[in-house]
């Protein structure tokens, strides 16, 4: 991550704007470190946590990911931080961006499933709004586990 | 070149998080 992902400007930008960030060395015994270590307990390296401004856990991952993918995740987890506070409209903003931002990410079908429950929050629950954004997933991403998990509603067109 | 503004302590970033009302991002890494 150092040497690919992090230089890259987009990256900087987006976490300097968005997010307060705080860097680990899993080797050191210094009771600043230890603190981290054995509060979040990451089991590999790299080891990302992301927690909002209270200090909920968003979201948790490990190993490299390369700019494009990172970045979508980042905007993925600004899209949790929103709707944990029921912000629907920014937290919808921020899922489509991590859809969208490089559709081969692993993240995107997540974030669509999540873009889904966002709109239907900030449309006043409506049903229709929902099996709209879970049909793209079938059209994007259909061997997904995220389309799967949406399939129950019967997004289909006649469904 | 622009740089990642990295904190150091956990209470720092906490405090930093409630001020800014901004998510903390935790990278623990192996140095190697």
């Amino acid at each position: 991550m150092g040497a690919v992902t992090y230089p890259q400007p987009e990256v900087v930008q987006m976490l300097n704007e968005n997010f307060i960030c705080l860097r680990v060395n899993e080797r050191s015994t210094s009771p600043e470190a230890v603190e981290v270590l054995r509060a979040y307990r990451l089991l590999w390296t790299p080891g990302f946590v992301f927690l909002d401004h209270h200090g909920n856990e968003l979201r948790r991952f490990v190993g490299y990911l390369p700019p494009a993918y990172f970045l979508a995740e980042l905007n993925f987890v600004l899209g949790m931080a929103e709707m944990l506070h029921a912000r629907n409209a920014e937290s919808f903003v921020h899922f489509r961006a991590a859809a969208d931002h490089d559709p081969k990410a692993p993240v995107a079908p997540e974030a669509l499933y999540w873009a889904g429950i966002a709109a239907f929050r900030r449309d006043g629950r409506k049903i229709d709004v929902i099996k709209r954004h879970w049909e793209e997933i079938r059209a994007r991403y259909p061997e997904s586990t995220w389309w799967t998990r949406a399939e129950v509603f019967d997004v289909t067109p006649n469904g | 070149m622009a740089a990642i503004r990295w904190l150091n302590t956990l209470k720092e970033a906490k405090e930093e998080a409630v001020s800014a009302q901004k998510p903390i991002f935790i990278d623990v890494y192996d140095p190697g």
